[in-house]
């Protein structure tokens, strides 16, 4: 597969997934409703987009968030839900439009005024727009950049962008790895309780 | 209910050593460690999940859900938080403490570090202090640890450094390319660079084969063993010995004591919550500053109302980590050459003699920093997401390269530890409460710092460079230090110059709690000198079935 079908196919899944919940009856997501994918997709698309080299849509972040928000995450599950309903009546405020059927750049504009803390403050009550901004970021920026075995970063796409070889190419040469326990985990074995 | 000569609790940096120590001059040690066992095997390579970056969980301890902190901010706003929030000062919790996932710098502190009061005088508002022992005192003790642990690196080069009566017992790693361009640099700027001495192999020592330079290494377990903890290298002479017996999650509430009011052992939960008791002549506390002061603070009897050794409220204070700064810049060409561990080459023309400032860092270049932690060190004008910070991620990963330092601290009273009697761990035991923050001048100090190393980077050829400074806020994590400060005065200190606490003789505190300024450099090393030199002191006061005056 040319590089550009697979850039190609990897966005159009994205947009499906975050606009039409084709996949039938059985939800893309376990925590996520198709409205809060719709707006969490195109914030992420925002954070880190997808252009040449796929961003966070297209390397999947929304699978890492999918499934870290119901284990390490989970103490902002509630501020996800909160921030993005919140974040979609700003722009059904300011544009008359969901978050998710804005133009990129009135999407940027409110992702801006969400980052400095100064979209209008009704939706939001309680939940500090800048702090739920950097936690979105924090976290989506782990997806992105951290190891594909937590479900973003597929295929490494991001580190093979950056340049770092994948699978890491020092140290495997010349080493047998030791399939036995070192010395002290071993008396540890033997001495513990 | 155990009988036991010594009781040393926390087998880290300070603990593996006295427990070794102790065990092979014969007496009967009971080594209790709260976390667990960890073999190279778990390595992991997992970069959201390690002991550097623990956004989703930090794999050698302690259990996030088991061990809350409180942690109180510059408003005086108290939280709750768990091990993987930047507040809660982490180190580790498993055989070996730090040890097992740091990146093994091993720095000597200088003479001067020892006296810095008479050096500098004291900052106001600070509690500045000379320690009651010299670097003389401590010199053969770290040469013991260099030799008994096995530290690589070359100190021909530079000429700051304390007398020794030995050079380092292995030779440096090769240098990296990062190395190069920065040794050049700083040699035309007339400083001197040198090849950064870590406790890590780079030739087989100690029946442990060398480090193979991959990049998984700060915060992970070595996947080879080239790194030498106390769980690979004196935990395992210790327990060889047949005296020493490891107790793994082994949770001390307190240390217990006699009818006389003596302390006289400790009690502790087993790894399924069973309550223990063990009974020891001598008691050595290990758990790291944190946990240190925690314990004696929790300790509390009739003799000792508001703590063990805190009878004029020394406990806990003083809290110090480093307050780490420096710059980094982007080059022309490629810096990466993902050789690890990255690290490598230092400067120690700044840690003293910089006019108006009461001390400095050691300044050098970075582990290597895996893409996770690279994304939000961008310069300013650089926006943090967005298109923009992605592809400026993407042309200059591997053209950047840092430079930078832990600033020694100037010591602050109110920087401390206090126990939370509202908030209990899983045992029941009351909290660790932390607050305070950085004294202002230890601020101008890593400020001044930074213009230092950016200054190094442009000379290296650097096309764009940016300031890392520290933040005014607490810091303690895994170079914490200075709760139960060591002196003279039993009125202005928590031990003596043997460790011993204050008004119980037979109780010691072993780690980096002693430390009354934490140096310019990684404290390690230090650690490990202080616990040779305490246990030596032990050994000395042995009197075959009991400590003295015990």
């Amino acid at each position: 597969m040319k590089r550009r079908d697979w850039i190609h196919g990897a966005l159009l899944t994205g947009t499906l997934a975050a606009i039409s919940g084709c996949g039938g009856t059985r939800a893309r997501y376990r925590l996520f409703h198709e409205a809060e994918a719709g707006t969490l997709h195109a914030l992420l698309q925002q954070l880190i987009p997808d252009d040449e080299i796929p961003g966070a849509p297209g390397a999947n972040v929304m699978r890492f968030l999918d499934r870290q928000l119901a284990r390490a995450y989970s103490g902002h599950l509630a501020a996800y839900r909160k921030g993005l309903e919140a974040l979609n009546q700003s722009a059904l405020l300011r544009h008359q439009a969901p978050f998710a059927n804005l133009a990129f750049e009135q999407q940027e504009l409110l992702v801006e005024g969400l980052e400095a803390g100064s979209l209008p403050p009704e939706p939001w009550g309680d939940l500090s727009q800048r702090e739920f901004f950097r936690t979105v970021r924090t976290h989506t920026m782990q997806g992105y950049y951290g190891d594909p075995r937590h479900g973003g970063n597929v295929d490494a796409v991001s580190w093979r962008a950056l340049g770092v070889p994948h699978p890491p190419v020092r140290g495997r040469d010349d080493y047998q790895f030791p399939k036995e326990p070192s010395k002290a985990t071993a008396a540890a074995e033997r001495t513990g309780p | 209910m155990t009988n036991h000569d010594a009781v040393v609790i926390g087998a880290g940096a300070g603990g593996g050593i006295v427990a070794k120590e102790l065990a092979t001059a014969g007496l009967n040690v009971l080594l209790l460690e709260r976390g667990k066992a960890v073999t190279p095997a778990d390595c992991r390579k997992d970069d959201l999940a390690n002991q550097r970056t623990s956004a989703l969980g930090a794999p050698f301890g302690p259990d996030e859900r088991r061990n809350p902190r409180v942690a109180v901010d510059a408003k005086g706003n108290a939280r709750v938080i768990t091990v993987r929030d930047g507040g809660y000062n982490n180190n580790a919790a498993c055989v070996g403490g730090g040890t097992q996932s740091y990146g093994a710098m091993a720095w000597r502190f200088l003479p001067k570090d020892f006296r810095m009061k008479e050096t500098y005088g004291v900052p106001a508002g600070s509690t500045l202090e000379d320690w009651p022992i010299r670097y003389e005192d401590l010199e053969p003790f770290y040469e013991k640890a260099e030799y008994e642990l096995g530290v690589s690196g070359d100190m021909s080069a530079d000429p700051f450094h304390g007398p020794r009566r030995k050079p380092l017992p292995m030779p440096p790693l090769p240098p990296t390319r990062e190395h190069e361009i920065l040794e050049a640099a700083t040699k035309r700027m007339g400083l001197h660079p040198f090849p950064i001495p870590m406790l890590r192999n780079s030739v087989p020592y100690g029946g442990r084969p060398p480090c193979m330079r991959c990049r998984w290494c700060v915060g992970f377990a070595c996947e080879v063993d080239a790194k030498a903890g106390t769980q690979n290298t004196v935990i395992p002479i210790a327990l060889s010995t047949g005296n020493c017996r490891l107790e793994t999650q082994a949770i001390v509430s307190e240390i217990t004591t006699g009818a006389d009011g003596r302390p006289d052992g400790v009690t502790y939960f087993d790894a399924r919550d069973r309550r223990q008791q063990a009974k020891a002549s001598v008691i050595v506390v290990s758990g790291g500053a944190v946990e240190s002061a925690r314990l004696l603070l929790n300790s509390k009897s009739r003799l000792f109302p508001q703590g063990l050794g805190n009878h004029s409220d020394w406990v806990g204070r003083n809290l110090q980590g480093h307050a780490y700064s420096g710059a980094t810049g982007v080059f022309p060409v490629d810096t990466f050459d993902d050789l690890g561990p990255g690290a490598s080459v230092a400067v120690c023309d700044y840690n003293h003699g910089n006019p108006g400032l009461a001390g400095g860092a050691l300044l050098c270049n970075e582990f290597i920093r895996l893409p996770v932690q690279a994304y939000n060190d961008v310069p300013p004008g650089v926006r943090s997401w967005g298109r923009q910070h992605k592809q400026f991620l993407q042309q200059n990963y591997r053209r950047t390269m840092g430079f930078r330092g832990p600033t020694q601290e100037i010591p602050v009273f109110d920087a401390r530890v206090q126990v939370d009697s509202s908030v209990k761990d899983h045992w029941g035991i009351p909290v660790a409460r932390l607050s305070g923050g950085k004294h202002p001048h230890t601020l101008e100090i890593a400020a001044a710092m930074a213009s230092k190393a950016e200054a190094v980077l442009k000379e290296a050829g650097a096309t764009q460079t940016w300031l890392n400074k520290a933040g005014p806020g607490l810091s303690g994590g895994q170079h914490q230090a200075g709760t139960c400060r060591m002196g003279d005065d039993p009125q202005t200190s928590a031990v003596n110059r043997y460790c011993q606490v204050h008004g119980a003789e037979n109780v010691f505190v072993v780690d980096g709690s002693v430390h009354v300024t934490n140096g310019g450099f990684n404290p390690v090393l230090t650690i490990m000198a202080i616990a040779y030199w305490a246990s030596d002191f032990v050994k000395r006061e042995w009197k075959g079935t009991r400590f003295r005056g015990a």
